[in-house]
């Protein structure tokens, strides 16, 4: 076996050049020996000497590499997002996969770029080409400054993981997943959406960055960017969304989208060009998903994927282990002016507070017995052990979806309302704010 | 012989990125950008301008076996659409010929702009030099747009 000559420039030097941002050339030759050029929507970096490339369109490129009469070789021309730099690299075809973790993740961030805008089904990948680089090399240019990777000393990361892992409650470890990332990777604007009982449903209980909140947004699992994501368990980085989206449109000809307008909408950027989406795994349990956006073209890098992957890690594991409540106690007074008028819906647990909504299902539910308490015994102090006790909740036994829960409830309050508020008083423990007199209303069947 | 329509022509000759393909003499594929693609009256054949610092290991193929493939795209909409056939000049370009591939550069220069392509990438695009003039006849033209028909002869 003979050692292989080392690459001019190697592949790991000009990692930018394969986040996708920009477009890729792609030259094979035909077994007529003429040459077939075309575009490449991204070339993946496998390791130091093989890279890979998603087959959905090309006929000829196929044919070419696969082609065993001739010696399937292969150009192709990556650039750097940074400064436009091109790199050419010559290589040959060596396989082709159609399963495996590869395949999967390439697959995903296909469907992802078209689940990003409600449509599905555009792009269908065949294959994934692996091929060997036999050089790369620099394509002379007027101004080959690199740009220095973002690089992130081992010492911050193991202090955002230290914060992480030692929160004391949910609220604040999922302040500190948000304000990690923010630190290590710059993400000025993310939110976290935990999974429901179910493994359903997923709904936003933190975020960082937006005009609204967004808390108690709700999306199925399997539908859109993030709940593809949560169904293959995997992480998506799209880094320049515009371009995905005329490549997919382009792709589709018509567009149709299939999505429904949600009651509250997602955390969300006008002009988004990069998201990092990440599941917050926990023994192979979905805890739930982070969503990192940017305004920016190639905001997130590869290395961000790492360093996302350790945050979420640390928080979905910390979550587990952030379930039991204490207890102690005190009161608080309420104030007075017309009435706040409360309507609830037994069949979807819906609270309308004046005739806007405000929240649905368990958070629902949990307000609702908590004003109901209020008004019948006058209490304004109430336990999370109490709350996972009553039987008329009917509260899965999940041991952190209470809190979270609660986080949702004191959040959509906070937006919605000054009239009522959701305040921690202990661990374990919250008091009911209500500065108006209320009137409760249950519509449809009594609800007890 | 492939005969380019007056939309098609019109749609090359706008602010699309264009790259062309050789076959080396060691049989390896060659590619580079290319500027300025011009239909040539009677839609059959068509020049493009190479930067001159950059064309040789793409010109050696033409110079060995003449094969070219010439591959343009819309940055926004991403039509895409490749020409084969063979080249039948390679040589220097005019000063009218420099500044049609200027009027290119520009054109191109907006288009990658609509997409949220900085200009410190926009600038590496090309150079700063001659280019090298190739003619070639086109004999085959193909879909190239992502989607169901890519590859399909036009």
């Amino acid at each position: 076996m003979t050692a292989l000559r080392p690459l001019q420039v190697p592949l790991e030097d000009i990692t930018a050049c394969f986040e996708g941002v920009l477009p890729s050339l792609i030259c094979t030759v035909g077994p007529d020996g003429m040459p077939n050029v075309t575009y490449l929507s991204i070339v993946h970096r496998v390791d130091e000497r093989h890279v890979a490339l998603s087959r959905q369109f090309f006929k000829k490129t196929e044919e070419n590499l696969q082609n065993p009469a001739q010696s399937p070789l292969v150009q192709l021309g990556v650039q750097d997002p940074g400064n436009g730099r091109v790199f050419s690299l010559d290589a040959h075809y060596v396989r082709t996969e159609t399963s495996g973790p590869l395949f999967e993740r390439m697959r995903t961030h296909l469907d992802a770029v078209a689940a990003s805008e409600g449509m599905s089904n555009v792009f269908h990948l065949r294959g994934v080409d692996i091929c060997e680089v036999d050089e790369c090399v620099a394509v002379p240019c007027d101004f080959p400054e690199a740009t220095p990777p973002r690089t992130v000393a081992l010492e911050r990361i193991e202090a955002a993981t230290r914060r992480v892992g030692m929160a004391e409650d949910l609220d604040e470890l999922l302040q500190a997943t948000l304000e990690s990332c923010r630190d290590l990777v710059g993400a000025e604007h993310g939110f976290v959406m935990l999974a429901d009982e179910t493994g359903r449903r997923l709904y936003t209980v933190a975020s960082m960055g937006y005009g609204d909140s967004g808390a108690g947004s709700e999306i199925e699992v399997g539908v859109g960017l993030v709940g593809l994501a949560a169904a293959r368990r995997q992480l998506v980085r799209l880094t320049h969304v515009s371009r995905d989206l005329h490549y997919a449109h382009a792709a589709m000809q018509t567009v149709a989208p299939d999505q429904q307008a949600p009651d509250i909408p997602l955390p969300g950027l006008p002009k988004v060009q990069s998201q990092l989406v990440a599941p917050m795994l926990a023994h192979r349990h979905l805890a739930g998903m982070l969503v990192l956006q940017s305004e920016s073209i190639g905001a997130f890098q590869a290395a961000d994927e790492c360093l996302v992957g350790i945050l979420c890690s640390q928080a979905a594991t910390n979550m587990t282990l952030l379930s039991h409540d204490h207890a102690p106690a005190e009161a608080a007074p309420a104030a007075a002016t017309t009435s706040l008028v409360v309507k609830y819906y037994p069949d979807d647990e819906s609270v309308f507070l004046d005739n806007e909504y405000l929240i649905k299902g368990v958070a629902g539910g949990i307000l609702w017995r908590l004003l109901r308490t209020y008004v019948e015994e006058g209490r304004e102090e109430f336990s999370n052990r109490e709350l996972r006790l009553d039987p008329t909740l009917d509260l899965p036994d999940i041991k952190d979806n209470l809190e979270a829960r609660l986080i949702l409830l004191r959040k959509r309050l906070e937006e919605r309302t000054d009239a009522l508020r959701v305040e921690k008083v202990a661990r374990g423990r919250f008091r009911l704010v209500v500065s108006r007199p209320i009137s409760l209303q249950a519509v449809g069947e009594s609800s007890s | 012989m492939f005969q380019i329509d007056d939309e098609l022509k019109e749609f090359s000759e706008a602010g699309v990125a264009a790259n062309v393909g050789s076959v080396g003499p060691d049989g390896r594929p060659q590619s580079g950008a290319a500027w300025g693609p011009r239909v040539h009256e009677g839609g059959t054949r068509i020049t493009v301008y190479l930067d001159g610092p950059r064309a040789e290991p793409v010109l050696a193929g033409f110079r060995a076996n003449g094969r070219i493939a010439l591959t343009i795209a819309d940055p926004v909409s991403y039509r895409s659409v490749q020409f084969k056939g063979h080249v039948t000049h390679i040589g220097d370009a005019n000063e009218a010929e420099e500044q049609w591939v200027e009027r290119h550069r520009n054109a191109f220069r907006t288009s990658v702009a609509l997409v949220g392509e900085p200009p410190e990438v926009v600038r590496n695009r090309w150079m700063e030099a001659p280019v090298v003039r190739v003619d070639f006849d086109v004999e085959q033209a193909f879909d190239q747009t992502p989607g169901p028909n890519a590859g399909m002869p036009l």
